[in-house]
């Protein structure tokens, strides 16, 4: 048998051909044009919305999806998928995108904006709203319509949106007659408490650094340095990560640790496995957002309530107490869609106050639509929303959009700061270290957030 | 003569150009877009393709998702596949013969090669849950973090998985070869008194060679190319600590949006394939038995 | 030193065992009894996930479509496959080595490498998500290993026999479906029963070239993705079940076809 041989041959051939294609490829640039074309044909009859079947499903926008074409005439075809992303990006490549995409969190929007690939609607917003005088962008809370805009410009729309937070069992604390700390000198007598009662204390979603980061990590360092210590941040500022109120962050959740008040073995557990070990008291807080009921509700034990609070904050903190993490899973209309009109009018419908209410109702999340929560929410979110009418400053996330790759390094760093690898005041300079690589790659589209 | 010679042609052709259009036009073609896609900067999200020469390599060479990748990948061949070969070995002698326990285990051992890795990394994370797994439960508790939370026990506990999935297959591989070895052989063994580790070193091992070499190929394969159980099983998880290259390719492709990146990932990869073959082919070029006849 | 091999044949029989019976155990419990404690049962077995996952989560339609890309892909793969290997390895003429090299090549380079541009190629030639495109892909990508395999075979087999044949009078068709292709039956069943395998549960293409129709182990990964929005456990369990029945039930019943076969490609 000379097949061995024959194999290293073969790959001489392939690294030897692949040699010659990237010299081609340096100099010919491919059809960008793909096999898709586009421009001013005439519009399909069918409009497709790709959607995203995450914890709210896709029959919301079915059912709309049917009215609107009886309203209209036009017809909606909304296809919906746990891996949408993977229909909405070959569809993408090939320019010939559905006409509405909400693509879910596997998909960075912001790449397809800095594309070009997604249509601006400010113009669209200063239409009226669905069977309504008030202009269409009116109609949104204003903070989160923002979060779609880059220089001014609305690309990416809000639907439902979520708030972070932590999550306790009300029947388990007023059982044992533990209080809801508000500051952290609490949450740490809390945890002693917890801890002497024989549970953990806290869990965490450790596969996914994302929960430690979104529920303790930056809500203490706006804590500890004020908002602006987040926006420099999330802004990528020369020394924002490693600056005093990062440490002191860094240095809190570290404590946690050190005093084994987080559950053991929660940096292996994926989100769902988390969530379980909570609804399964076998710890009494966990960090999350407001979808939790939701995604956990089939492994819910019987008659079990879970409440929302805010994260504890420093005592004496710079931040303002009542700040609170919100979050949007941003919709789009591709601008190779040729059927866009219909897209934006099937998504103005879907945005029309009485759709929204009803979505709240259906699904138990809030609106970004002014004026949609109605009278009976759920009662985790009631929970939440109590937090939500009493805070005086909103802020997201923003960089984790924007700067995907270094999201996901911080995470990374993070997980090594809780595992003791790293001290905060090391971990605080690693992550400089990374945001200084952003800083200085121009390939990378730069934003810049200002919280107000 | 020539109308024969036109046939025997036809017949090649025939046999030849069905599949060697489908493996052209579907398989090396791609492979060829793939090397081509690295020099470019797509994000996979519209028809927009910048050619930006090197950058994608050098952002490879700068993130330590990358370095993981490769030490994880690189890990797995040396270590870890060494010891699932020897782990193997010693299994397939230990399962040779006719007894009822032999041939049961001959029975069951392929059972994780052939169920969906999918299903596999159900398993293995529950044996390993920090608060409800069997590994818990028998009492080891395992470090602070979880046997799949620490950085340290991470890998480890990765491989152990790794092990169990390819196991059967391997020791299916090697009885096979035990098998083929001829009686005459165990009785002059027999006769000279070899037996043990001397039996093995001198007579078993050498004649195995060309079921070694088999295997070496196979383990090389799947060393380099280890995607699903670890997507389903960690995603890479804790920092990086099970991170391998076909899952950064993919994380990158997917969830970072830089196709033009993941390409490049797949470059690199493509060239360590195409030297760990070349390596392959220096150990095994030559059956030594052979070479003594 | 008898029984050190026996204790290490039941410990890792058990190792294989134990973990493969878990999961149909846990597909017959509740979703709570799931994560609550792997390992205890559930009271009376909740039959209803297989329901659930046949019907609810459309793993029924997968499964049907998984076993019709299985059969259709095998039935395509093995000729062509069979008269490569063949011409390959029979007949000597310029290139056939570097055609093999090419060929068989593509056994150490994971799909998923040229996942991205396959899919843009199929949208090209008008095949995307249909099941023609599929099984040409499948095809295309099993064609290395079972080229590899069956030259083997091919090779082994003596030139004498050829020559013999040729003597009779036979052409090259008749001397390679009549005498040739019988004689490498054990070949034909390897790749036969490990492409089988392997396509039922291949996994990146059918994700990446299948939007509408999903294929089993796509079905049951969505449905995993799913779990994590709204836990169905049972669900999931039951459609691991799914996906393992047919390849365990094969490989018992063909148990000694697929290892004399083994033993014939490995040894020779």
């Amino acid at each position: 048998m000379k097949l061995s041989r024959r194999f290293g041959f073969g790959a001489g051939v392939l690294v030897l051909a692949g040699a010659l294609i990237v010299g081609i490829g340096g100099c010919n640039k491919p059809d960008s044009g793909g096999a898709g074309g586009g421009g001013e044909e005439a519009p399909a009859k069918v409009t497709e919305v790709m959607v995203f079947e995450g914890g709210y499903g896709k029959d919301f926008y079915e059912v709309a999806a049917k009215e609107f074409t009886e309203k209209t005439g036009n017809e909606v075809k909304v296809i919906g998928d746990p891996r949408i992303d993977q229909q909405i990006m070959p569809r993408m490549q090939k320019g010939d995108p559905p006409a509405l995409a909400y693509p879910g969190w596997r998909v960075d929007s912001w790449k397809a904006v800095q594309d070009g690939a997604v249509e601006d609607l400010t113009a669209a917003l200063k239409e009226p709203a669905y069977g309504s005088e008030t202009p269409w962008g009116e109609t949104f809370n204003q903070g989160l319509l923002k979060l779609g805009q880059k220089d001014g410009k609305q690309y990416l729309m809000p639907y439902f949106f979520s708030v972070w937070g932590w999550w306790y069992d009300p029947d388990l604390f007023a059982e044992k007659g533990w209080k809801v700390p508000k500051t952290h000198a609490e949450l740490l007598a809390l945890c002693q408490q917890i801890k002497a009662a024989g549970m953990a204390p806290i869990t965490y979603q450790g596969q996914f650094p994302d929960y430690m980061l979104s529920g303790m990590l930056q809500p203490w360092i706006i804590s500890s340095g004020g908002m602006e210590a987040m926006d420099a941040c999330q802004n990528l500022e020369p020394g924002a990560w490693n600056s005093e109120p990062v440490i002191r962050a860094a240095k809190m959740i570290r404590e946690l640790r050190d005093m084994g008040y987080f559950q053991s073995g929660a940096t292996a557990l994926s989100h769902t496995e988390a969530q379980a070990e909570f609804l399964n008291r076998r710890a009494a807080m966990i960090p999350c957002g407001t979808w939790l009921y939701s995604e956990m509700k089939d492994e819910m034990p019987k008659g079990r309530r879970i409440s929302y609070f805010l994260p504890p904050v420093l005592g004496d903190g710079k931040g303002d107490p009542t700040a609170m993490m919100v979050k949007i899973e941003p919709w789009f209309v591709p601008s190779a869609s040729k059927n866009k009109k219909t897209a934006i009018e099937y998504f103005k419908y879907l945005t029309s106050k009485e759709k929204a209410t009803q979505f709240v109702t259906e699904k138990g999340t809030f609106m970004a639509i002014n004026g949609s929560d109605p009278a009976d929410m759920p009662e985790d979110l009631a929970s939440a929303a109590v937090y939500y009418k009493a805070s005086s400053k909103l802020w997201a996330s923003q960089w984790r959009e924007w700067y995907p790759d270094f999201y996901k390094i911080v995470g990374d760093i993070v997980t090594e700061l809780l595992n003791g690898k790293l001290t905060p005041e090391e971990f605080a300079a690693k992550v400089e270290m990374e945001a200084e690589k952003i800083r200085k790659d121009d390939s990378i589209a730069k934003y810049k957030y200002t919280s107000n | 003569m020539a109308g024969r010679d036109i046939r025997r042609t036809g017949f090649i052709l025939a046999c030849l150009v069905p599949g060697l259009v489908l493996y052209l036009g579907l398989v090396i073609v791609p492979f060829v877009r793939t090397i081509q896609l690295s020099t470019f900067r797509f994000s996979g999200l519209s028809t927009k393709m910048v050619p930006n020469g090197t950058e994608n390599f050098q952002k490879l060479w700068e993130s330590e998702q990358f370095w993981w990748a490769l030490r994880n990948n690189f890990t797995i061949l040396v270590v870890v596949a060494p010891i699932l070969l020897a782990l193997s070995m010693a299994l397939a002698h230990a399962a040779v013969g006719d007894s009822k326990l032999a041939r049961g285990m001959r029975t069951v051992y392929l059972f994780p090669n052939l169920i969906s890795l999918v299903a596999a990394a159900l398993i293995w994370r529950a044996v390993y849950h920090p608060t409800v797994g069997l590994l818990r439960s028998t009492g080891l508790k395992g470090p602070q973090d979880g046997w799949l939370g620490d950085l340290n026990t991470a890998f480890p506990s990765f491989a152990v998985a790794f092990i169990w999935v390819s196991m059967g297959f391997y020791t299916m591989l090697f009885c096979a070869g035990l098998a083929g070895i001829p009686a005459e052989v165990h009785e002059a063994c027999e006769l000279e008194g070899a037996r043990g580790w001397r039996k093995y070193l001198w007579v078993t091992r050498p004649l195995m060679w060309p079921v070694r070499r088999v295997a070496a190929v196979h383990v090389t394969i799947a060393s380099l190319g280890v995607f699903a159980l670890v997507n389903v099983m960690t995603e890479g998880a804790p920092s990086n600590r099970t991170e391998t290259m076909l899952n950064a390719l993919y994380r990158m492709m997917t969830i970072e949006g830089s196709f033009g990146k993941a390409a490049a990932m797949g470059v690199v990869m493509m060239c360590i394939t195409a030297v760990s073959s070349s390596v392959l082919w220096l150990m095994f070029r030559k059956n030594p038995l052979e070479g003594r006849r | 030193m008898k029984i050190l091999r026996s204790v290490l044949m039941v410990l890792f029989a058990l190792s294989v065992v134990l973990p493969v019976a878990w999961v149909f155990f846990s597909s017959i419990k509740s979703n709570s009894d799931i994560t609550l404690s792997p390992f205890a049962v559930t009271n009376p077995p909740a039959w209803g996930n297989f329901e659930k996952a046949w019907t609810e989560q459309d793993l029924g339609a997968a499964f049907v479509f998984s076993l019709l890309v299985t059969v259709l892909t095998i039935v395509v793969l093995i000729p062509i496959g069979s008269m490569m290997a063949y011409a390959l390895s029979k007949y000597k003429f310029k290139g056939s080595g570097a055609i093999l090299g090419l060929v068989t090549m593509g056994m150490l380079f994971p799909n998923l490498l040229a996942a991205v541009p396959l899919f843009l190629t199929m949208v090209k030639i008008g095949l995307d998500d249909t099941l023609l495109g599929l099984v040409l892909a499948y095809v295309a990508y099993s064609l290395s290993f079972t080229v590899f395999v069956l030259h083997g075979f091919f090779s082994a087999l003596p030139d004498e026999l050829g020559e013999a044949a040729t003597i009779d009078g036979a052409g090259h068709w008749s001397l390679f479906l009549r005498v040739m292709m019988p004689l490498a039956k054990p070949g034909i069943w390897v790749v036969l029963i490990f492409n089988a395998i392997g396509l039922w549960n291949e996994y990146n293409l059918a994700k990446i070239l299948m939007l509408k129709q999903k294929t089993l182990p796509v079905g049951l990964s969505d449905l995993i993705s799913q779990q994590q929005y709204a836990g169905d456990w049972g669900a999931i369990f039951a459609g691991a079940v799914l996906v393992m029945v047919p390849v365990l039930t094969l490989y018992l019943v063909l148990k000694d076809k697929v290892q004399q076969a083994m033993l014939a490609g490995a040894i020779k």
